[in-house]
């Protein structure tokens, strides 16, 4: 057998693991594993498992992640997104669809202290989905904005996919975090365009409502989240003036939070456990898929696969942008059934090389990796954040209409893909000037 | 943010693998602090002081790291958090969904010990001969850290073991459609 047919048959087989409930990052071990030991002999094969996870693991640009979702986690166990929340309800009251605009800004200002969506859609659907319905708005909406509003968390800074993607792909981390800047704002701002115009069309699927609110609980509230900007230009300032690298950053960025928080004592002893319990075990569960990605990669390098694909794309010879919308497709495809991260360190190994060859901006195509990827989490039949606010929204709302609902918010996310796609610089514009 | 569910199971040895993991986790989650601080030290040292700290990146890198990644394994198996697709086999039927995880963990505790194994025998390579980075200030031992993977590793295979053998519950939450344990939280 030919070491590329070696390359499809582990391809194939891997599909076969990930259906019958093998972990990710297992499956991909596996497949790699056997797949050099097909191709060149089991001394490679122990070779790798010897040394590659250790030395994957040992890297200073991914002690970012730990601490990143550390800081995420702090601030999702203090309560911040709930008091978040609280403030844009007050600030954006008078607008059509108040509510749904004030999710939009909680989970946009949540993301910048979270690099992660299900967190923010899990607060969210807590406070805000209640709120809503209380006072009458659509269901659909209320629900599928919340989960919409989660994905903001993989975009603006800090996102565990992208220092995951940057690490993949070999580009500077830092920069790959502020390329999520503006694409994170643009999807907020047309997220919130959205909204609004159809509140404005339709108002009865947002009825305007006198919000019961206390000013005392508004003063808690702005209280509470005033150190997030703060902690937010520290982070991301550094990175951007150059002053910290992105581990540095992320340091500061999870001390900073953990002594607001304390001094606040909106910290418990039990959040802190909590907190770090669930930085752990996403650290461990993220980087067991990243280092089975590794081994896929150094598999499928072997096999000569993803040289043989570019072959084929360059004697077919599509134009970039066929190529790009095709590798949307297959995101999105995948997407429906796989998770984030998943999906990102399984696909990266073949199509990294093909867009390399067509000497695309790398951090531009991360930006629409990234931006995929959370699509997919909006997408049926398994799109995760609708699991979430499900879960959260319990019996108040059925699956199908929270689809129906996200569905709207998929719309705008062609607009946004669209823009994103038409317009490179969108994504690479802060990068240009960094230090 | 993971959604987990916790094993009801009995009996002493799960018992004690539970307290194992705590412990585990507790020293990852050391681990993880002595990460931020020591991280924000060095930078303030700098600005401030102009000194930076000897071995800052390696010991980041090669201790807190390799303690944090490796270390909560085998919670993240008790509490059924790692990453996989549920969607195909939602049409089976809850016991059947169970016989296949029994399956899925007898492979899994075999590759944790082969996985340990192997890792063991790089440990000890390294510690025969010492392994240290060279630093402009001298050198950071780093062998250490590379038992940390076959003892993660070991800790893994237990939890896998209990859970096989049925000590860790009935149904380990594991088929249960409540639990989405496909989520990677981000």
């Amino acid at each position: 057998m030919s070491a590329m047919t070696i390359g499809i048959f582990g391809l194939a087989s891997l599909i076969v693991l990930l259906a019958v409930r093998i972990p990710v990052g297992l499956s991909l071990a596996l497949v790699s594993f056997f797949g050099v030991l097909a191709i060149r002999d089991t001394n490679a094969a122990i070779g790798m498992v010897k040394s590659m996870p250790y030395d994957f693991v040992a890297h200073w640009s991914l002690s970012a992640i730990p601490l990143f979702l550390l800081m995420g986690n702090i601030a999702f166990n203090t309560g911040i997104t709930e008091a978040l929340f609280i403030v844009m309800r007050r600030l954006v009251r008078k607008l059509p669809g108040g509510l749904v605009i004030a999710t939009n800004l909680a989970g946009a200002g949540f993301a910048a202290v979270s690099g992660s969506s299900m967190a923010t859609a899990a607060a969210l659907g807590r406070i805000a989905a209640p709120e809503m319905l209380k006072v009458g708005y659509q269901p659909a909406l209320a629900a599928g904005a919340i989960a919409a509003t989660g994905t903001l968390g993989a975009l603006i800074p800090p996102s565990i996919l992208m220092v995951l993607f940057a690490v993949f792909a070999q580009v500077s981390v830092g920069q790959m975090l502020i390329a999520g800047i503006l694409p994170g704002l643009l999807t907020l701002a047309v997220y919130v365009g959205m909204v609004s115009l159809r509140c404005w069309f339709d108002p009865s699927i947002a009825p305007r409502a006198e919000l019961d609110m206390p000013d005392a609980e508004y003063k808690a509230a702005a209280r509470r989240v005033w150190p997030l900007p703060l902690i937010s230009i520290l982070v991301l300032g550094g990175i951007y003036g150059g002053y910290f690298t992105s581990t540095e950053a992320a340091a500061f960025g999870a001390f900073f939070t953990l002594l607001v928080t304390m001094v606040q004592r909106s910290l418990t002893l039990k959040g802190l456990w909590n907190s770090v319990v669930e930085t752990l075990e996403s650290t461990a569960a993220i980087f067991f898929i990243a280092v089975g990605a590794m081994f896929l990669t150094r598999f499928l390098a072997l096999s000569g696969l993803p040289f043989h694909i570019s072959g084929w794309i360059d004697d077919w010879g599509p134009d970039p942008l066929t190529l790009v919308l095709l590798a949307c497709l297959v995101f999105l495809v995948l997407g429906m059934f796989l998770d984030a991260i998943g999906l990102m360190l399984l696909t990266l190994p073949v199509m990294l090389p093909i867009f390399r060859s067509y000497d695309m901006d790398i951090i531009w195509i991360g930006v629409l990796v990234v931006k995929l990827v959370e699509i997919g989490l909006m997408t049926p039949p398994v799109g995760l954040n609708v699991y979430v606010v499900k879960g959260v929204m319990g019996n108040t709302v059925t699956l199908g209409t929270l689809f129906r609902g996200v569905a709207w918010f998929l719309g705008a996310e062609i607009v946004i893909m669209a823009l994103l796609i038409a317009f490179p610089s969108i994504s690479t514009f802060l990068v240009t000037y960094m230090n | 943010m993971q959604q987990t569910v916790e094993d009801q199971g009995n009996g002493v040895i799960w018992k004690v693998t539970k307290r194992l993991t705590d412990v585990f986790i507790l020293i990852a989650g050391a681990g993880l602090f002595l990460m931020m601080l020591h991280v924000v030290v060095d930078v303030l040292a700098r600005a401030l002081f102009r000194v930076a700290l000897p071995g800052t990146i390696e010991v980041v890198s090669s201790y807190y790291m390799v303690m944090a990644v490796f270390l909560p394994l085998a919670m993240v198996q008790r509490r059924h958090a790692h990453i996989m697709v549920s969607l195909f086999t939602e049409w089976m039927s809850p016991r059947a969904v169970h016989r296949l995880d029994t399956l899925v963990r007898i492979v899994f505790a075999l590759a944790a010990i082969g996985f340990a194994y192997v890792t063991a025998e790089a440990a000890f390579d390294k510690t025969i001969i010492q392994e240290r980075i060279v630093t402009p200030d001298g050198f950071v031992l780093v062998w250490v850290s590379r038992w940390l993977l076959p003892i993660s590793a070991v800790a893994l295979a237990i939890v896998l073991l209990c859970q096989i053998a049925g000590l860790g519950g009935a149904r380990g939450g594991q088929g249960d459609p409540e639990n989405h344990n496909e989520e990677s939280g981000a």
